[in-house]
Protein backbone atom coordinates (compact mmCIF):
# COMPACT_ATOMS: atom_id res chain seq x y z
CA UNK A 1 0.00 0.00 0.00
CA UNK A 2 2.52 2.67 0.87
CA UNK A 3 4.59 1.33 -1.98
CA UNK A 4 1.74 1.98 -3.92
CA UNK A 5 1.56 5.16 -3.57
CA UNK A 6 5.28 6.32 -2.56
CA UNK A 7 5.18 5.06 -6.57
CA UNK A 8 2.57 7.11 -8.17
CA UNK A 9 4.65 9.92 -5.86
CA UNK A 10 7.20 9.14 -7.95
CA UNK A 11 6.02 8.75 -11.28
CA UNK A 12 4.21 11.65 -11.34
CA UNK A 13 7.22 13.38 -10.23
CA UNK A 14 9.05 11.88 -12.71
CA UNK A 15 5.65 12.97 -15.50
CA UNK A 16 5.25 16.22 -14.47
CA UNK A 17 9.21 17.04 -14.52
CA UNK A 18 9.87 15.41 -18.20
CA UNK A 19 7.05 17.69 -18.99
CA UNK A 20 7.97 20.96 -17.70
CA UNK A 21 11.55 20.12 -19.67
CA UNK A 22 10.00 20.00 -22.77
CA UNK A 23 7.39 22.72 -22.18
CA UNK A 24 9.98 25.24 -20.51
CA UNK A 25 10.56 28.14 -22.62
CA UNK A 26 13.89 28.52 -20.85
CA UNK A 27 16.75 26.32 -21.71
CA UNK A 28 18.50 25.75 -17.79
CA UNK A 29 15.27 25.16 -16.94
CA UNK A 30 14.60 22.00 -18.88
CA UNK A 31 18.25 20.73 -17.91
CA UNK A 32 17.22 21.59 -14.06
CA UNK A 33 14.14 19.15 -14.36
CA UNK A 34 16.16 16.88 -16.21
CA UNK A 35 18.06 16.32 -13.09
CA UNK A 36 14.33 15.96 -11.46
CA UNK A 37 13.40 13.47 -13.71
CA UNK A 38 16.43 11.53 -13.65
CA UNK A 39 16.71 11.53 -10.01
CA UNK A 40 12.49 9.94 -10.12
CA UNK A 41 14.07 7.10 -12.23
CA UNK A 42 16.38 6.64 -9.95
CA UNK A 43 13.74 6.59 -6.85
CA UNK A 44 12.20 4.11 -9.12
CA UNK A 45 15.08 1.70 -9.51
CA UNK A 46 16.26 2.13 -5.11
CA UNK A 47 12.24 1.40 -4.50
CA UNK A 48 12.63 -2.36 -6.48
CA UNK A 49 15.79 -2.84 -4.24
CA UNK A 50 18.10 -2.02 -6.92
CA UNK A 51 20.37 0.03 -5.34
CA UNK A 52 23.45 -0.04 -7.23
CA UNK A 53 21.95 1.07 -10.47
CA UNK A 54 20.15 3.63 -9.00
CA UNK A 55 23.25 4.93 -7.27
CA UNK A 56 24.88 4.41 -11.19
CA UNK A 57 21.91 6.30 -12.50
CA UNK A 58 22.33 9.14 -10.00
CA UNK A 59 26.21 9.42 -10.45
CA UNK A 60 25.99 9.09 -14.37
CA UNK A 61 23.25 10.98 -15.61
CA UNK A 62 23.51 13.69 -12.94
CA UNK A 63 26.40 13.82 -12.16
CA UNK A 64 28.28 14.04 -15.45
CA UNK A 65 25.39 14.48 -18.07
CA UNK A 66 23.40 16.95 -17.05
CA UNK A 67 26.24 18.92 -15.19
CA UNK A 68 28.17 18.55 -18.69
CA UNK A 69 24.52 20.16 -20.51
CA UNK A 70 24.78 22.58 -17.48
CA UNK A 71 28.54 23.42 -18.05
CA UNK A 72 27.88 23.90 -22.32
CA UNK A 73 24.58 26.05 -21.40
CA UNK A 74 26.59 28.56 -19.07
CA UNK A 75 29.27 28.87 -22.22
CA UNK A 76 26.49 29.71 -24.83
CA UNK A 77 26.10 34.01 -24.96
CA UNK A 78 22.35 33.36 -24.19
CA UNK A 79 21.47 36.07 -22.12
CA UNK A 80 19.19 35.35 -18.75
CA UNK A 81 15.39 36.76 -19.34
CA UNK A 82 15.36 35.87 -23.29
CA UNK A 83 13.41 32.74 -23.87
CA UNK A 84 13.97 30.67 -27.05
CA UNK A 85 11.27 28.52 -28.21
CA UNK A 86 11.79 24.73 -28.27
CA UNK A 87 9.58 23.68 -30.86
CA UNK A 88 10.28 23.73 -34.39
CA UNK A 89 7.88 23.22 -37.55
CA UNK A 90 8.36 19.93 -37.73
CA UNK A 91 5.06 18.70 -36.21
CA UNK A 92 3.99 15.85 -38.26
CA UNK A 93 7.18 13.80 -38.06
CA UNK A 94 7.16 14.28 -34.68
CA UNK A 95 4.02 13.17 -33.78
CA UNK A 96 4.53 9.85 -36.07
CA UNK A 97 7.42 9.26 -34.12
CA UNK A 98 5.86 9.93 -30.99
CA UNK A 99 3.51 7.73 -31.66
CA UNK A 100 5.46 5.13 -32.92
CA UNK A 101 7.25 5.34 -29.86
CA UNK A 102 4.19 4.70 -27.93
CA UNK A 103 2.77 1.71 -29.65
CA UNK A 104 6.17 0.56 -29.14
CA UNK A 105 6.22 0.89 -25.25
CA UNK A 106 2.59 -0.01 -25.04
CA UNK A 107 3.47 -3.21 -27.01
CA UNK A 108 6.28 -4.15 -24.55
CA UNK A 109 4.24 -3.83 -21.38
CA UNK A 110 1.39 -5.70 -22.58
CA UNK A 111 3.36 -9.00 -24.00
CA UNK A 112 5.70 -9.03 -20.90
CA UNK A 113 4.78 -11.71 -18.43
CA UNK A 114 4.87 -9.55 -15.17
CA UNK A 115 3.46 -12.45 -12.98
CA UNK A 116 6.84 -14.83 -13.38
CA UNK A 117 8.83 -11.70 -13.85
CA UNK A 118 7.91 -10.02 -10.60
CA UNK A 119 8.50 -13.37 -9.14
CA UNK A 120 12.29 -13.89 -10.03
CA UNK A 121 13.20 -10.77 -9.65
CA UNK A 122 11.88 -10.45 -5.95
CA UNK A 123 13.86 -14.27 -5.51
CA UNK A 124 17.02 -12.46 -6.95
CA UNK A 125 17.29 -9.50 -4.98
CA UNK A 126 16.54 -11.18 -1.77
CA UNK A 127 19.35 -13.77 -2.48
CA UNK A 128 22.01 -11.62 -1.80
CA UNK A 129 23.32 -7.76 -2.44
CA UNK A 130 23.39 -6.85 -6.13
CA UNK A 131 26.19 -5.33 -6.03
CA UNK A 132 28.03 -8.58 -6.37
CA UNK A 133 26.04 -10.26 -8.23
CA UNK A 134 26.22 -7.61 -10.92
CA UNK A 135 29.66 -7.65 -11.12
CA UNK A 136 29.93 -11.42 -11.23
CA UNK A 137 27.44 -11.22 -14.02
CA UNK A 138 29.62 -9.00 -15.55
CA UNK A 139 32.87 -10.50 -15.84
CA UNK A 140 31.58 -14.02 -16.64
CA UNK A 141 28.10 -14.23 -18.74
CA UNK A 142 28.72 -10.97 -20.30
CA UNK A 143 32.00 -10.23 -20.09
CA UNK A 144 31.81 -9.57 -24.13
CA UNK A 145 29.74 -6.92 -24.25
CA UNK A 146 31.34 -5.49 -21.50
CA UNK A 147 35.11 -4.97 -23.15
CA UNK A 148 32.98 -3.59 -25.96
CA UNK A 149 32.02 -1.24 -24.65
CA UNK A 150 35.06 -0.24 -22.74
CA UNK A 151 36.84 -0.29 -25.91
CA UNK A 152 34.32 2.12 -27.34
CA UNK A 153 34.83 4.39 -24.44
CA UNK A 154 38.60 4.31 -25.04
CA UNK A 155 37.98 5.02 -28.53
CA UNK A 156 36.13 8.14 -27.47
CA UNK A 157 38.77 9.29 -25.62
CA UNK A 158 41.38 8.92 -28.08
CA UNK A 159 38.76 10.92 -30.62
CA UNK A 160 38.54 13.52 -27.91
CA UNK A 161 42.76 13.67 -27.68
CA UNK A 162 42.96 13.72 -31.29
CA UNK A 163 40.37 16.39 -31.54
CA UNK A 164 42.13 18.54 -29.09
CA UNK A 165 45.81 18.10 -29.92
CA UNK A 166 44.65 18.87 -33.67
CA UNK A 167 43.31 22.21 -33.39
CA UNK A 168 46.40 23.43 -30.91
CA UNK A 169 48.49 22.03 -33.79
CA UNK A 170 46.37 24.86 -35.93
CA UNK A 171 46.83 27.46 -33.50
CA UNK A 172 50.98 27.33 -34.30
CA UNK B 1 23.75 1.81 34.56
CA UNK B 2 24.32 -1.05 32.50
CA UNK B 3 22.35 0.41 29.68
CA UNK B 4 23.76 3.69 29.78
CA UNK B 5 26.93 1.93 29.39
CA UNK B 6 25.46 -0.23 26.44
CA UNK B 7 23.81 2.79 25.18
CA UNK B 8 27.28 4.21 24.48
CA UNK B 9 29.06 1.43 23.98
CA UNK B 10 26.95 -1.00 21.63
CA UNK B 11 24.25 1.68 20.61
CA UNK B 12 22.22 -0.92 17.72
CA UNK B 13 21.53 -3.43 20.26
CA UNK B 14 19.68 -1.28 22.74
CA UNK B 15 18.23 0.77 19.90
CA UNK B 16 16.95 -2.07 18.23
CA UNK B 17 15.20 -3.45 21.52
CA UNK B 18 13.58 -0.12 22.21
CA UNK B 19 12.40 -0.60 18.22
CA UNK B 20 11.10 -3.63 18.46
CA UNK B 21 9.37 -2.60 21.94
CA UNK B 22 7.73 0.28 20.62
CA UNK B 23 6.39 -1.76 17.28
CA UNK B 24 5.01 -4.31 20.46
CA UNK B 25 2.88 -1.66 21.44
CA UNK B 26 2.33 0.34 18.43
CA UNK B 27 0.50 -3.13 17.24
CA UNK B 28 -1.20 -3.70 20.29
CA UNK B 29 -3.10 -0.64 19.50
CA UNK B 30 -3.53 -1.44 16.03
CA UNK B 31 -1.75 1.62 14.28
CA UNK B 32 -0.05 0.57 11.01
CA UNK B 33 3.29 -0.10 11.63
CA UNK B 34 4.71 2.58 8.34
CA UNK B 35 3.54 5.35 10.37
CA UNK B 36 5.72 4.68 13.21
CA UNK B 37 8.76 3.70 10.68
CA UNK B 38 7.94 7.22 9.43
CA UNK B 39 8.23 8.71 12.89
CA UNK B 40 11.18 7.13 13.82
CA UNK B 41 12.47 8.49 10.79
CA UNK B 42 11.72 11.80 11.56
CA UNK B 43 12.95 11.86 15.02
CA UNK B 44 16.25 10.68 13.11
CA UNK B 45 16.28 13.11 10.85
CA UNK B 46 15.88 15.83 13.64
CA UNK B 47 18.60 14.48 15.08
CA UNK B 48 20.58 14.31 12.28
CA UNK B 49 19.87 18.14 11.66
CA UNK B 50 21.02 19.38 15.08
CA UNK B 51 24.53 17.28 14.55
CA UNK B 52 24.76 19.45 11.32
CA UNK B 53 24.01 22.85 12.64
CA UNK B 54 25.68 22.34 16.13
CA UNK B 55 28.72 21.12 14.73
CA UNK B 56 28.69 23.75 11.67
CA UNK B 57 28.54 26.58 14.75
CA UNK B 58 31.24 24.83 16.47
CA UNK B 59 33.56 24.01 13.46
CA UNK B 60 33.52 27.72 11.84
CA UNK B 61 34.54 28.96 15.28
CA UNK B 62 37.36 25.99 15.10
CA UNK B 63 38.64 27.34 11.84
CA UNK B 64 38.44 30.87 12.66
CA UNK B 65 40.74 30.01 16.43
CA UNK B 66 43.06 28.05 14.47
CA UNK B 67 43.66 30.05 11.22
CA UNK B 68 44.28 32.74 14.39
CA UNK B 69 46.60 30.73 16.13
CA UNK B 70 48.76 30.19 12.46
CA UNK B 71 48.67 33.78 11.65
CA UNK B 72 49.87 34.76 15.61
CA UNK B 73 46.09 36.66 16.12
CA UNK B 74 43.81 36.61 18.56
CA UNK B 75 40.44 35.24 16.30
CA UNK B 76 37.27 35.75 18.07
CA UNK B 77 37.45 36.85 21.93
CA UNK B 78 34.64 39.29 22.28
CA UNK B 79 31.14 37.71 22.33
CA UNK B 80 30.74 35.06 25.27
CA UNK B 81 34.10 33.12 27.32
CA UNK B 82 36.81 33.32 24.49
CA UNK B 83 34.43 34.20 22.00
CA UNK B 84 32.62 31.04 21.93
CA UNK B 85 29.07 32.47 20.97
CA UNK B 86 30.72 34.50 17.90
CA UNK B 87 29.39 31.90 15.66
CA UNK B 88 25.52 32.33 17.49
CA UNK B 89 25.70 35.68 16.73
CA UNK B 90 26.77 35.34 13.34
CA UNK B 91 23.96 33.50 12.55
CA UNK B 92 21.51 35.31 14.46
CA UNK B 93 22.94 38.42 11.82
CA UNK B 94 22.75 36.27 9.03
CA UNK B 95 18.80 35.64 9.67
CA UNK B 96 17.55 39.01 10.25
CA UNK B 97 19.52 40.42 7.89
CA UNK B 98 17.47 41.89 4.22
CA UNK B 99 16.98 39.08 1.76
CA UNK B 100 18.30 40.91 -1.47
CA UNK B 101 17.41 39.53 -5.13
CA UNK B 102 18.87 41.28 -7.70
CA UNK B 103 16.53 42.22 -10.41
CA UNK B 104 18.20 40.33 -12.90
CA UNK B 105 18.09 37.54 -12.05
CA UNK B 106 16.69 34.21 -13.12
CA UNK B 107 14.44 33.15 -10.54
CA UNK B 108 14.32 29.59 -10.36
CA UNK B 109 17.87 29.02 -10.29
CA UNK B 110 18.79 31.62 -7.76
CA UNK B 111 16.36 30.35 -5.06
CA UNK B 112 16.86 26.55 -5.77
CA UNK B 113 20.64 26.89 -5.74
CA UNK B 114 21.11 26.98 -2.17
CA UNK B 115 18.79 24.14 -1.73
CA UNK B 116 20.70 22.11 -4.22
CA UNK B 117 23.76 22.48 -2.21
CA UNK B 118 22.50 21.87 0.67
CA UNK B 119 19.85 19.23 0.47
CA UNK B 120 22.66 16.31 -0.85
CA UNK B 121 25.50 17.72 2.19
CA UNK B 122 22.18 16.80 4.48
CA UNK B 123 21.55 13.57 2.82
CA UNK B 124 24.95 11.80 2.81
CA UNK B 125 24.76 11.71 6.85
CA UNK B 126 22.36 8.80 5.91
CA UNK B 127 25.10 6.01 5.64
CA UNK B 128 27.61 8.07 7.92
CA UNK B 129 28.43 5.34 11.03
CA UNK B 130 29.10 7.25 14.28
CA UNK B 131 29.00 4.48 16.49
CA UNK B 132 28.74 0.95 16.48
CA UNK B 133 25.12 0.19 14.83
CA UNK B 134 24.93 3.82 15.77
CA UNK B 135 23.82 4.72 11.74
CA UNK B 136 21.04 5.73 10.06
CA UNK B 137 20.42 3.38 7.32
CA UNK B 138 22.99 0.78 6.80
CA UNK B 139 22.84 0.98 2.78
CA UNK B 140 24.45 -1.87 0.56
CA UNK B 141 25.54 0.86 -1.56
CA UNK B 142 27.40 2.78 1.18
CA UNK B 143 30.42 4.51 -0.04
CA UNK B 144 29.02 4.79 -4.05
CA UNK B 145 25.54 6.66 -2.34
CA UNK B 146 28.15 8.79 -0.79
CA UNK B 147 29.91 9.63 -4.23
CA UNK B 148 26.43 10.39 -5.87
CA UNK B 149 24.90 12.36 -4.00
CA UNK B 150 27.65 14.75 -3.22
CA UNK B 151 27.89 15.14 -6.63
CA UNK B 152 24.52 16.59 -7.05
CA UNK B 153 25.89 19.67 -5.05
CA UNK B 154 27.75 20.80 -8.77
CA UNK B 155 24.18 21.36 -10.28
CA UNK B 156 23.60 23.54 -7.30
CA UNK B 157 27.04 25.45 -7.75
CA UNK B 158 26.30 25.89 -11.32
CA UNK B 159 22.62 27.67 -11.10
CA UNK B 160 23.50 29.74 -8.27
CA UNK B 161 26.73 31.15 -10.75
CA UNK B 162 24.22 31.44 -13.61
CA UNK B 163 20.99 32.34 -12.46
CA UNK B 164 23.01 35.34 -10.49
CA UNK B 165 23.48 37.27 -13.95
CA UNK B 166 26.84 38.32 -13.01
CA UNK B 167 30.05 37.76 -14.54
CA UNK B 168 31.62 36.81 -11.20
CA UNK B 169 29.41 34.31 -10.25
CA UNK B 170 29.01 32.71 -13.64
CA UNK B 171 32.79 32.12 -14.02
CA UNK B 172 32.73 31.30 -10.35
CA UNK B 173 30.60 28.71 -10.87
CA UNK B 174 32.20 27.18 -13.84
CA UNK B 175 35.54 26.95 -12.17
CA UNK B 176 34.00 25.38 -9.56
CA UNK B 177 31.84 22.82 -11.76
CA UNK B 178 35.63 21.96 -13.71
CA UNK B 179 37.03 21.16 -10.54
CA UNK B 180 34.68 19.42 -8.43
CA UNK B 181 34.37 17.15 -11.33
CA UNK B 182 37.84 16.33 -12.44
CA UNK B 183 38.55 15.78 -8.82
CA UNK B 184 36.19 13.43 -8.66
CA UNK B 185 37.96 11.17 -10.37
CA UNK B 186 41.32 10.24 -8.62
CA UNK B 187 38.52 10.60 -5.23
CA UNK B 188 36.53 7.63 -6.76
CA UNK B 189 39.83 5.62 -7.95
CA UNK B 190 41.11 5.77 -3.78
CA UNK B 191 37.44 4.85 -2.73
CA UNK B 192 37.72 1.91 -4.98
CA UNK B 193 40.79 0.81 -3.65
CA UNK B 194 39.85 0.69 0.00
CA UNK B 195 36.36 -0.90 -1.11
CA UNK B 196 39.15 -3.35 -3.23
CA UNK B 197 40.70 -4.32 0.70
CA UNK B 198 37.19 -4.14 2.20
CA UNK B 199 35.51 -6.40 0.07
CA UNK B 200 32.04 -3.95 0.72
CA UNK B 201 30.84 -1.01 -0.02
CA UNK B 202 28.56 -1.03 3.23
CA UNK B 203 30.21 1.42 5.54
CA UNK B 204 29.54 -0.98 8.67
CA UNK B 205 31.42 -3.45 6.45
CA UNK B 206 34.41 -1.25 5.82
CA UNK B 207 34.60 -0.22 9.57
CA UNK B 208 34.63 -4.01 10.39
CA UNK B 209 37.09 -4.84 7.94
CA UNK B 210 39.66 -2.16 9.74
CA UNK B 211 38.46 -4.17 13.12
CA UNK B 212 41.60 -5.21 15.87
CA UNK B 213 42.86 -1.77 14.55
CA UNK B 214 44.44 -2.76 10.74
CA UNK B 215 43.22 0.67 9.96
CA UNK B 216 43.71 1.23 5.68
CA UNK B 217 46.10 4.53 6.28
CA UNK B 218 48.83 1.71 6.72
CA UNK B 219 48.25 0.36 3.52
CA UNK B 220 46.73 2.92 1.83
CA UNK B 221 49.10 5.43 2.92
CA UNK B 222 49.51 7.15 -0.73
CA UNK B 223 45.53 6.92 -0.70
CA UNK B 224 44.72 8.83 2.44
CA UNK B 225 47.43 11.55 0.96
CA UNK B 226 45.35 11.55 -2.10
CA UNK B 227 42.22 11.45 -0.28
CA UNK B 228 43.63 14.69 1.62
CA UNK B 229 44.21 16.26 -1.52
CA UNK B 230 41.44 15.73 -3.61
CA UNK B 231 38.95 16.05 -0.77
CA UNK B 232 40.18 19.46 0.15
CA UNK B 233 39.83 20.52 -3.88
CA UNK B 234 35.96 18.69 -3.75
CA UNK B 235 35.31 21.10 -1.02
CA UNK B 236 36.47 24.59 -2.81
CA UNK B 237 38.55 24.96 0.36
CA UNK B 238 42.34 26.59 0.25
CA UNK B 239 44.56 25.94 -1.65
CA UNK B 240 41.85 25.03 -4.10
CA UNK B 241 39.35 27.92 -3.85
CA UNK B 242 39.51 29.27 -7.37
CA UNK B 243 35.49 29.21 -7.63
CA UNK B 244 35.70 32.25 -5.10
CA UNK B 245 39.24 33.70 -5.11
CA UNK B 246 38.31 36.85 -3.93
CA UNK B 247 41.19 38.75 -5.34
CA UNK B 248 39.34 37.59 -8.89
CA UNK B 249 36.14 36.97 -8.71
CA UNK B 250 34.54 38.76 -5.12
CA UNK B 251 33.31 36.28 -3.41
CA UNK B 252 32.90 33.14 -6.74
CA UNK B 253 29.81 31.73 -7.44
CA UNK B 254 28.15 33.49 -4.11
CA UNK B 255 28.29 37.06 -4.90
CA UNK B 256 25.01 38.27 -5.22
CA UNK B 257 23.52 35.86 -2.47
CA UNK B 258 22.76 37.69 1.05
CA UNK B 259 21.04 36.58 4.43
CA UNK B 260 19.75 33.10 4.75
CA UNK B 261 20.15 31.91 1.30
CA UNK B 262 23.80 32.67 1.89
CA UNK B 263 23.91 31.14 5.39
CA UNK B 264 22.96 27.83 2.96
CA UNK B 265 26.08 27.96 1.32
CA UNK B 266 27.85 28.81 4.14
CA UNK B 267 26.43 25.58 6.15
CA UNK B 268 26.88 23.30 3.45
CA UNK B 269 30.75 24.26 2.73
CA UNK B 270 31.60 23.85 6.49
CA UNK B 271 29.25 20.40 6.53
CA UNK B 272 31.28 19.17 3.34
CA UNK B 273 34.71 20.07 5.57
CA UNK B 274 32.94 17.77 8.31
CA UNK B 275 31.70 15.12 5.68
CA UNK B 276 34.83 14.56 3.90
CA UNK B 277 37.34 14.59 7.11
CA UNK B 278 34.19 12.22 8.77
CA UNK B 279 34.32 9.86 5.31
CA UNK B 280 38.57 10.29 5.91
CA UNK B 281 37.93 9.11 9.01
CA UNK B 282 35.43 5.92 8.32
CA UNK B 283 37.34 5.01 5.27
CA UNK B 284 41.35 5.10 6.44
CA UNK B 285 41.01 5.37 10.42
CA UNK B 286 38.77 2.91 11.50
CA UNK B 287 35.56 4.65 11.68
CA UNK B 288 34.82 4.78 15.28
CA UNK B 289 36.92 1.64 16.56
CA UNK B 290 39.20 2.76 19.44
CA UNK B 291 40.42 1.76 23.06
CA UNK B 292 38.14 2.92 26.19
CA UNK B 293 35.97 5.73 25.42
CA UNK B 294 32.69 5.37 23.84
CA UNK B 295 32.69 4.75 19.79
CA UNK B 296 30.86 8.03 18.71
CA UNK B 297 33.61 9.93 20.71
CA UNK B 298 36.29 8.29 18.78
CA UNK B 299 34.39 8.67 15.64
CA UNK B 300 34.22 12.76 16.32
CA UNK B 301 37.99 12.77 17.79
CA UNK B 302 38.99 10.89 14.49
CA UNK B 303 36.98 13.16 12.78
CA UNK B 304 38.32 16.25 13.86
CA UNK B 305 41.94 15.07 13.42
CA UNK B 306 41.43 15.23 9.43
CA UNK B 307 39.20 18.02 9.62
CA UNK B 308 42.73 20.22 11.36
CA UNK B 309 44.48 18.22 8.54
CA UNK B 310 42.37 19.74 6.28
CA UNK B 311 42.46 23.47 8.20
CA UNK B 312 46.11 23.35 8.43
CA UNK B 313 46.72 22.92 4.85
CA UNK B 314 44.59 25.49 3.97
CA UNK B 315 45.81 28.24 6.22
CA UNK B 316 49.63 27.62 5.34
CA UNK B 317 49.77 27.01 1.59
CA UNK B 318 48.64 30.10 -0.82
CA UNK B 319 45.85 29.44 -3.71
CA UNK B 320 47.05 27.59 -6.92
CA UNK B 321 46.65 28.98 -10.13
CA UNK B 322 44.00 28.64 -12.43
CA UNK B 323 45.76 27.30 -15.10
CA UNK B 324 47.67 24.52 -12.57
CA UNK B 325 44.26 23.52 -11.02
CA UNK B 326 43.20 20.89 -13.85
CA UNK B 327 47.10 19.90 -14.55
CA UNK B 328 47.63 18.72 -10.74
CA UNK B 329 44.41 16.89 -10.91
CA UNK B 330 44.94 15.26 -14.25
CA UNK B 331 48.63 14.67 -14.53
CA UNK B 332 49.40 13.68 -10.91
CA UNK B 333 46.33 13.17 -9.17
CA UNK B 334 44.94 10.79 -11.84
CA UNK B 335 47.81 9.03 -12.50
CA UNK B 336 49.10 8.03 -8.61
CA UNK B 337 45.66 7.55 -7.63
CA UNK B 338 45.00 4.79 -10.77
CA UNK B 339 48.41 3.26 -9.66
CA UNK B 340 47.93 2.83 -5.88
CA UNK B 341 44.69 0.97 -7.38
CA UNK B 342 46.76 -1.23 -9.81
CA UNK B 343 49.24 -2.04 -6.98
CA UNK B 344 46.33 -2.74 -4.44
CA UNK B 345 44.66 -4.89 -6.85
CA UNK B 346 47.66 -6.76 -7.41
CA UNK B 347 48.81 -7.52 -3.74
CA UNK B 348 45.67 -8.32 -3.36
CA UNK B 349 45.77 -11.22 -5.39
CA UNK B 350 49.16 -12.06 -4.36
CA UNK B 351 48.52 -12.43 -0.84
Amino acid sequence: MVELILFYAFAGVIIFSAMLMVLSRNIFHSALFLAVTLLGVAALFAMMGSFFIAGIQVLLYIGAVVVLTIFVINLTKQVIGQDAPQVNEHVIPAIITSLLAACLIILAVLKTDWGTRIAQSVAQTELTDNTALIGRQLLTNFVIPFEVVSVLLLAALIGAIAIVSRDKEAEK
Amino acid sequence: MELIKELFYNSGKPLGELYTWAHGIWAGWGAPPFLLDLIFQIIIGVAVALVVVLNALWIIYYDRKLSALMQIRKGPNRVGPLGLLQTIADTVKLMIKEDINPKAIDVLSFWVAPLIIFVPTFAVFLVLPFGKGLIPADLNIGILYVIAITGLTVIGILAAGWGSNNKYSLIGGLRSAAQIVSYEIPMMLVILSVVLLSGSMKMSDIVAAQANYKWFVIPQIIGFIVFLIVGNAEINRAPFDLPEAESELVAGFNTEYSAMKFAFFYLAEYTNLFLTSAIGATLFLGGWEGPFLPPIVWFFIKTYFVVTILMWIRWTFPRIRVDHLMEFSWKYMLPIALLNLVITAIVIKLV
